[in-house]
């Protein structure tokens, strides 16, 4: 991952999902995931498409396998997957360090 | 296991790359079968699939442009992407500029909701088979007299004799058989309050013949017709149903119909219906009477049968007519040349209801069409406004077809909506109109009790607006052809020519179309005009019918029935509501009813004149204030003790007896002994058919000489009917709570719903509604038309109000852009119009389908709403500026 480049929002929710799946992180259970989680609507194309583009970002890699009777396409987040979303939550903490949001108060 | 949506998968499966094709499938079908699981909800599960398909789709694309593809597939889902950017652009066009889009979809779910009604409604009559196997077998068969031409006419299709129908059953040799039916009404006890329920019999062959069987019990045998067989009924789904709460058990349960006990033996099936005898709800087998089983002369059963396979119906009418011609032999008398008739049943059935559909369907498709040339004229206009934008794309290096493209696209997106919105406002409009038709009328016609927005017909509206918008599209895209030429000299004076002859063309059709729908409601105007003002002989204000049937053992004798008659009668009139009280054996306006041959005294004893059959009681004629024309009308002294007297009318008088039948004597078969009666009055001519026939010859009998156990109540009454009713009934209470009232109606609601008004009015409701329709697009038109005009020659309007041009003639110039084509679509319509009328036919009453006078008003009406609609936006020309309009670019 190039310097400078972070992590898209649903990239993040999809590969701290397949991070938190481990070995069943397959994507029908990608999408449950996250719709339990953010109670969002999630389509299983947009889940895909998603995985595709971290493959090609090198931070998930595919692997076929059989199980319950059919074939499914697990996903095992890399190395570089992890250290993205690191530097993705480090990014998040320092951005956040010491800060007290501060609304418009009423007069 | 149940499988997930077909057509979302398959869609699906189409735009993911192998790649991802089957894992996907497989995780989506993993899950829709947990989502049935928990609730069981098969629905849910199948929205849910059909929401992941489609919110997967763009992802699904994004994955194959990512994952290599080939060459040509690229280029296909470049195109798709295109399509789907196009779709997104028109979209957002449509939504932010929401004015067009409105316009249209109004318009177009206007001329497709009346289109798909109008539709529909004749595709259940006119086109699906009726409900009974092999129904292109199945024949109405009847007797044609053939003595002399009048006879013939009046006789086409007329019911048979039983001896008649025996004879033609046993002998013909093209049909699988024959079956009888004939109608009338029972007093039913043992089904709920006592009531008068419609019934029909008929032979026992008559189920089977049709191919239908009972969903409960059996079907008739022949010796359910024998005279001393028990009496036996089948009731109708619907009737099991309100008055039998679909009891299981019914069979066998017994029920008193008119005083005699029947046991239910069956019940017909759901969806059984017999439009012929569309309101029967009790079916009974036909037990002729003795008279029945001997009198040749009897003309009193109607006749299906179906054909051998391979039979025509001509051949079929040969068959019985070389049989009827043998009736000659046996009965001189009254079968003097006799042959059969023989017509398809759906045919018979629809009759000239079929006209009707079809002169409905084309008047609706006629509105679609000024719809859609309408909406072409917007968008060609729209096309000329964006001219611009697509030089600047042009300009850019985008193809002839990507822009064509795009407008196709936009005309799909434009069209979509009033698609959609007419096939739901016609499915209402076709609820509406049906539960706005009379129930018998509703009965009389097959399908009409569940007309469904079918298959059929929704994929018919489905390519119809298809290609209206395509043709949309096209036209826009085609006013396109001249962007390049025109670039070069865009900024100059004059409009674009090609665009304003489009635009002219479209208007010619628009006022056309319009002026022959104006036409036809006009002539259906002047038609009910006529109908409404026909006297019918008496005044139907505050008339009220109330029918009795006395129907038990207590009135077997006759008098017994003049007792009871004679007893309401007094009763009646007593009430402070009732100004005068009245009974005949059938009112007038409800249709034929009993006619009979006679013979007159002194001439040759040959029955071989007829009349229409009434009887009254002596004070009809007052009542109803027919007048006496010439002896006198019944009095008390004509009673059953007295010598047989008959009152005719003046049609009687003047066709039979050159309008002196006083003090002759005629005498007809059907009483016994065959009395001579006098003729003692002749009264006024009084309408008993319909509004629209002509008077026919009516002897009227007394009641009190010839008492019969139905006649109908005629009572005048101030005010409210409703207390007269109750009264009625609480009188019929008190004497016998075993009568029931019923067929209680006024005569106004008789005129309104009989045949001859009935359908004339909803012609006329329906054109006219079309019509406005049409006028008003029309106006929006042309109106559009003139206001484009005027907007694009602004500056040439500036120039001539410098050069000294008057605000009159500015105006008359700017008109001339609309009204020159609405006169030329008024000449045109013209013509479609002498063209297309005399396809109303026998719709029309007391008017030519070529009436000068409807032509000329109709035409001066459309070419004075047309001018309205082209003055208002010319009017804005006069007050132009020319300072500010040669400023201006």
């Amino acid at each position: 991952m190039a310097r400078g480049e972070y992590l898209g929002e649903f990239e993040q929710i999809v590969l701290l999902a397949a991070a938190r799946l481990e070995n069943e992180s397959y994507g029908m259970a990608i999408r449950r995931e996250i719709e339990a989680r953010t109670g969002r609507q999630v389509s299983i194309g947009a889940v895909y498409a998603t995985l595709d583009r971290l493959e090609i970002k090198g931070l998930v890699r595919p692997r076929e396998a059989q199980s319950d009777g059919r074939a499914r396409r697990f996903f095992a987040v890399t190395a570089a997957g992890l250290d993205a979303l690191e530097a993705s939550r480090d990014l998040h903490t320092r951005m956040w360090a010491g800060l007290k949001l501060r609304r418009a108060g009423r007069r | 296991m149940i499988a997930p949506p077909r057509l979302a998968r398959a869609l699906l499966r189409r735009l993911l790359p192998d790649t991802h094709r089957d894992v996907i499938l497989a995780d989506l079908d993993e899950e829709f079968q947990q989502h049935i699981a928990p609730k069981r909800s098969v629905l849910g599960a199948r929205w849910w699939y059909w929401r992941q398909a489609v919110a997967s789709a763009p992802f699904a694309l994004r994955l194959r442009k990512r994952r290599g593809v080939g060459v040509r597939d690229r280029r296909r889902f470049a195109m798709l992407d295109e399509t789907l950017a196009d779709l997104r652009f028109a979209v957002r066009l449509h939504i932010t500029r929401p004015a067009l889009l409105v316009t249209v979809t109004l318009m177009l779910a206007a001329g497709i909701a009346v289109t798909t009604a109008a539709l529909s409604l004749a595709h259940a009559v006119l086109l699906r088979p009726l409900p009974y196997a092999a129904p292109d077998q199945l024949v109405h068969v009847g007797e044609r007299d053939l003595r002399n031409a009048a006879a013939a006419a009046a006789s086409a299709g007329r019911n048979m004799s039983w001896p008649d129908f025996l004879d033609l059953r046993a002998r013909q040799r093209t049909f699988v058989d024959l079956a009888g039916y004939s109608g009338g009404s029972r007093t039913v006890i043992g089904a709920g309050p006592a009531d008068r329920l419609s019934m029909a019999e008929v032979t026992d062959a008559f189920f089977r013949l049709l191919g239908v069987q009972p969903q409960l019990g059996r079907d008739f045998r022949p010796e359910d017709s024998h005279a001393s067989a028990p009496a036996v009924v089948m009731l109708t789904d619907g009737s099991w149903r309100r008055r039998f709460g679909a009891d299981p058990g019914v069979v066998g349960r017994t029920i008193t119909l008119s005083g005699e006990t029947a046991t239910i033996v069956g019940v017909l099936p759901p969806g059984f219906e017999f439009p012929l005898r569309g309101l029967a709800e009790l079916w009974l087998p036909i037990r002729p009477s003795q008279a029945q089983v001997e009198r040749r002369y009897f003309h009193w059963l109607s006749v299906i049968g179906r054909l051998r396979p391979g039979v025509s119906v001509d051949q079929a009418t040969a068959d019985l007519s070389a049989i009827a011609a043998g009736f000659a032999a046996v009965d001189p008398k009254y079968h003097g040349a006799t042959a059969a008739s023989v017509q398809r049943l759906d045919e018979f059935i629809v009759g000239d209801v079929r006209q009707i559909l079809i002169v409905l369907f084309g008047a609706a498709c006629l509105v679609l069409l000024i719809a859609c040339t309408n909406i072409a004229g917007l968008l060609v206009a729209r096309a000329a406004a964006r001219a611009r934008e697509m030089d600047v794309r042009g300009a850019l290096g985008a193809t002839r077809g990507r822009l064509v493209r795009q407008m196709l696209t936009e005309s799909v997106a434009l069209a979509a909506p009033g698609a959609l919105g007419g096939l739901a406002a016609g499915h209402a409009l076709l609820r509406a109109f049906i539960a706005s038709i009379p129930d018998a009328q509703r009965a009389s016609l097959p399908h009409l009790q569940d007309v469904p927005l079918d298959a059929t017909v929704f994929a018919w509206v489905l390519a119809g607006s298809l290609i209206a918008a395509l043709g949309f599209g096209l036209a826009s895209a085609w006013r396109l052809g001249g962007a390049a030429s025109r670039s070069a000299t865009r900024g100059s004076l004059g409009p674009d020519r090609r665009g304003a002859r489009l635009q002219s063309g479209l208007v010619v059709a628009q006022v056309g179309l319009t002026l022959v729908l104006l036409t036809g409601a006009g002539l259906m105007a002047r038609t009910m005009y006529g109908l409404l003002s026909v006297w019918p002989g008496f005044s139907a204000e505050g008339l009220l019918t109330m029918r009795i049937n006395l129907a038990g053992p207590r009135y077997r004798t006759q008098d017994a029935a003049r007792g009871f008659h004679r007893d309401l009668l007094t009763a009646l009139d007593a009430l402070p509501q009732v100004t005068g009280v009245a009974t005949i054996s059938q009112p007038p306006l409800t249709g034929l009813g009993n006619s009979g041959t006679f013979a007159v005294e002194g001439q040759p004893d040959v029955d071989d004149r007829s009349t229409r059959i009434r009887t009254v009681s002596p004070n009809y004629f007052e009542v109803m204030g027919l007048p006496v024309v010439a002896g006198r009308t019944f009095g008390p002294a004509d009673g059953p003790g007295t010598g047989p007297v008959l009152v005719v009318n003046e049609t009687f008088a003047r066709a039979l007896f050159e309008g002196r039948p006083t003090g002759r004597r005629i005498a007809f078969p059907f009483f016994k002994g065959r009395p001579f009666w006098e003729i003692i009055g002749v009264v006024g001519d009084e309408q008993v058919a319909g509004l629209d026939g002509p008077m026919r010859p009516v002897a009227y009998f007394s009641y009190l000489q010839s008492p019969d156990s139905e006649f109908t109540l005629m009572a005048r009454t101030t005010g409210e009917t409703r207390p007269v009713i109750d009264a009625t009934r609480a009188i019929l209470a008190d004497r016998d709570p075993e009568q029931p009232l019923f067929g209680v109606r006024t005569m106004p609601e008789i005129i309104a719903s009989s045949d001859a008004v009935f359908r004339r009015r909803t012609m006329l409701a329906l054109v006219g509604l079309f019509a406005s329709a049409a006028l008003g697009l029309t106006v929006v038109g042309l109106y559009g038309i003139v206001s484009q005009s005027v907007a694009e020659r602004t500056r040439e309007i500036g120039v001539r109000v410098t050069l000294g041009a008057r605000p009159g003639q500015i105006v008359a110039h700017a008109m001339r852009r609309g009204l020159s084509p609405a006169v030329v679509g008024l000449l045109a319509g013209s013509a479609g119009s002498v063209w297309l009328a005399p396809s109303l036919g026998s719709l029309l009453f007391g008017v030519e389908p070529t009436d000068a006078a409807t032509f000329a008003a109709v035409a001066a009406i459309l070419a004075v709403v047309a001018a309205v609609a082209c003055l208002i936006p010319a009017s804005r020309a006069s007050r132009i500026d020319p300072v500010a309009a040669l400023r201006r670019e």
